[in-house]
């Protein structure tokens, strides 16, 4: 199942570092990924495309939840980055 | 000499802002957080800090590890003993990756700890200087948070909120890496002014309907049991579980990191769960229709395999943690929240509902009573060989099994367990989720350190002994009374056990015969040297060692070929315990 997984945080050094590694580490293979200034200066929103196929995504939520500096995550089905990665077709030309 | 005595905190005087370097304001604001102790080992990243330290001779004891993977642990055995956050100063490179098993260790066992290393000198960073590696990289899987610290005037509020990060919620290690030129910096510092943080770990009670539900649950419930672990103790709920107890008559087991947060001689403990646990607290949590789990986490060394697990119970489950429970097990009822507070919720509701009808537990605890009375720990003593398990009885005899006593991971750890019987919690320091040989010694020094005046034992393997062995130096150097007990079988005894059990007896690299003669290595870091070889000798070497003063080393050589039983073979269900 793909789920798009979007978390508000604020972004200090390495913090988005931090919770991307928490995908490898509890076995969520990232599929697509952006990251994005939210207008003020550390408050950031990560958006990761991944595969809950055969895992406990409700626990995964709560510890992502958990992680300092994290301000809310929100989960939904299917790939909600589809339009948003132009940008990646624009920088080809 | 520094003494061993603890040393409670000097207030600062003087209020207002001073000028400071980063090394002074570093050191300034650990003690702000009430440390008194360091353990670590200087190098070239952290010379500013070791140059200001000299400053607060009398204020901060430090202690000169032998290695940092010693000084962690050190750390964590103070941190488990007293409750406090332990504190580790290590330099950058090789310094700051020799912490990265025991920062992995507390990560696992929820220990606050708050590591400190140097850095190579921000210009430097990412140029592969000498002695340069990306410390906070490396940890970030294994810290709940880490720091580079980029700017001295952000120094005080990063240790502020480390302490915080480290000793909140469910507690663990926290790493602050920074750089050279960062310490040497002068800065403004005001230690009357606290940084503000933001608190992040709200402690949540349970609401109405979930103190309900589970009165529903306690209602119904003919086969009860407490599933307990390491939170029960971290949070000192001990009164309130014992109240419940009383209450309900339920019966306790508790895991490896909950051994004496529950006595283990109370009538209603059953003992440990898991891999290596009695045989009447498996069977009790296999056939329970309820399960009341406080401060665990599903482990899988407690699980077996999770399809098998509790296939009849209704479990609660309280933490503080909640995203604690492994994958796949059901639970009914998640209460999310400190132990002590959930757990003093329902002691309420239930004097407030006095005459809730409870089922009658004598057709359970008759059940229990027979799995304790027909399948109890055993071992057949021998007249020519010590039986591990036989020196573990007599060291709870002769301790009044009082003593703080820590283990490294493998057969005397599970025997230990099994045998000794834990009064209270703070009592087991162990190495429980990432399983580390040479956590023993140097976690039991970090509890002796913490109180010179209790009997504190290393009770390690011969093996975990040889990876940390160095410390014993450290042992000496501060005038401990620290006792190492060597149960030596000349063997790395649990990979041997699997090889007899599970490989066929194809054993493969596990003789450690040629190890050094212990009682002349003792001597040689001016420590005392006893060895016992016969059951006979057994009482007579342990007393002279454990009331000798100073530091002792007790090779004790067992009976090499004994396994760790009962069983449950890995991936198997708690009723395919293995009773010989």
């Amino acid at each position: 199942m793909k789920q798009t997984i979007s978390i508000l945080l604020n972004n200090r050094f390495s913090d988005a570092e931090r919770l991307i590694g928490l995908f490898s580490a509890s076995g969520y293979r990232i599929e697509k990924i952006l990251l994005l200034n939210e207008g003020d200066k550390n408050l950031s929103r990560l958006l990761i495309l991944t595969d809950s196929e055969n895992k406990n995504l409700d626990n995964f939520l709560t510890r992502l939840r958990q992680q300092v500096r994290v301000v809310k995550v929100e989960s939904t089905e299917g790939d909600a980055l589809d339009g948003r990665l132009s940008v990646s077709e624009q920088l080809k030309t | 000499m520094q003494t061993t005595a603890l040393r409670t905190r000097q207030p600062i005087s003087q209020s207002g802002v001073k000028k400071m370097r980063g090394a002074g304001i570093l050191l300034e604001s650990l003690l702000l957080e009430g440390v008194d102790t360091i353990f670590g080992y200087p190098g070239g990243a952290v010379l500013h800090i070791y140059d200001e330290l000299k400053k607060f001779n009398g204020r901060l004891r430090h202690i000169l590890c032998r290695h940092e993977q010693g000084a962690v642990h050190m750390a964590e055995g103070y941190a488990l003993a007293t409750g406090k956050t332990g504190v580790v100063l290590a330099t950058s490179g090789p310094g700051a990756t020799n912490t990265v098993t025991g920062i992995a260790n507390a990560f696992m066992d929820s220990t606050p700890l708050v590591v400190i290393t140097g850095q190579v000198p921000r210009p430097m960073i990412g140029t592969m200087a000498f002695q340069e590696v990306d410390i906070a990289g490396i940890t970030r899987p294994c810290t709940k948070y880490n720091y580079v610290v980029d700017d001295v005037s952000e120094l005080a509020e990063i240790v502020h909120e480390a302490f915080y990060i480290a000793s909140s919620g469910r507690p663990g290690p926290v790493l602050i890496d920074i750089p050279k030129d960062v310490t040497a910096e002068i800065c403004d510092f005001d230690p009357s002014r606290r940084p503000s943080i933001r608190k992040v770990f709200n402690s949540r009670s349970a609401n109405e309907k979930q103190i309900s539900d589970c009165l529903e649950l306690i209602a119904r419930a003919h086969k009860p049991v407490f599933y307990i672990g390491g939170g029960l103790a971290r949070s000192n709920a001990l009164g309130e579980l014992m109240q419940l107890v009383e209450l309900l008559d339920y019966p306790v087991a508790t895991t490896l990191m909950g051994l004496g947060a529950f006595p283990a001689k109370h009538t209603n403990c059953l003992g440990m769960l898991g891999m290596h646990g009695h045989f009447a607290a498996n069977c009790a949590l296999a056939e329970a229709d309820l399960i009341i789990a406080v401060g665990v986490r599903f482990d899988d060394r407690v699980t077996g395999d999770v399809k098998k697990f509790a296939p009849f119970a209704k479990i609660i489950h309280i933490d503080i943690d909640a995203s604690s429970v492994r994958q796949n097990i059901k639970i009914h009822l998640p209460l999310t929240g400190d132990a002590k507070q959930i757990l003093s919720q329902i002691l309420l509701a239930l004097s407030q509902k006095q005459l809730l009808a409870l089922p009658d537990l004598n057709p359970w605890w008759g059940k229990i009573h027979a799995w304790q009375k027909n399948y109890p720990l055993t071992y057949q003593q021998s007249e020519e060989m010590i039986k591990p398990q036989f020196l573990c009885e007599v060291l709870s005899k002769l301790t009044n099994n009082d003593a703080i006593i820590s283990t490294d991971v493998g057969q005397h750890q599970m025997w230990l367990a099994q045998y000794y019987g834990f009064r209270r919690a703070r009592q087991s320091l162990t190495s429980g989720g990432l399983g580390t040989m040479g956590f023993g010694l140097p976690a039991a020094l970090g509890a002796q350190l913490a109180f010179p005046e209790k009997q504190v034992i290393a009770f390690v393997g011969d093996g975990g002994f040889q990876m940390t062995s160095q410390e014993l130096a450290t042992a000496v150097q501060y005038r401990t009374n620290l006792k190492v007990i060597i149960m030596n079988n000349s063997s790395l005894g649990m990979v041997r056990q699997w090889q007899e059990l599970l490989y066929d007896k194809n054993y493969s690299e596990i003789d450690l015969a040629e190890s050094p003669d212990f009682v002349k290595l003792a001597q040689a870091y001016g420590a005392k040297g006893l060895r016992a070889k016969k059951p006979s000798h057994l009482e007579a070497v342990l007393n002279e060692g454990l009331n000798t003063k100073g530091v002792v080393v007790m090779d004790i050589q067992v009976a090499p070929e004994e396994c760790v039983f009962p069983m449950i073979p890995p991936g198997a269900g708690h009723k395919e315990m293995r009773l010989r």
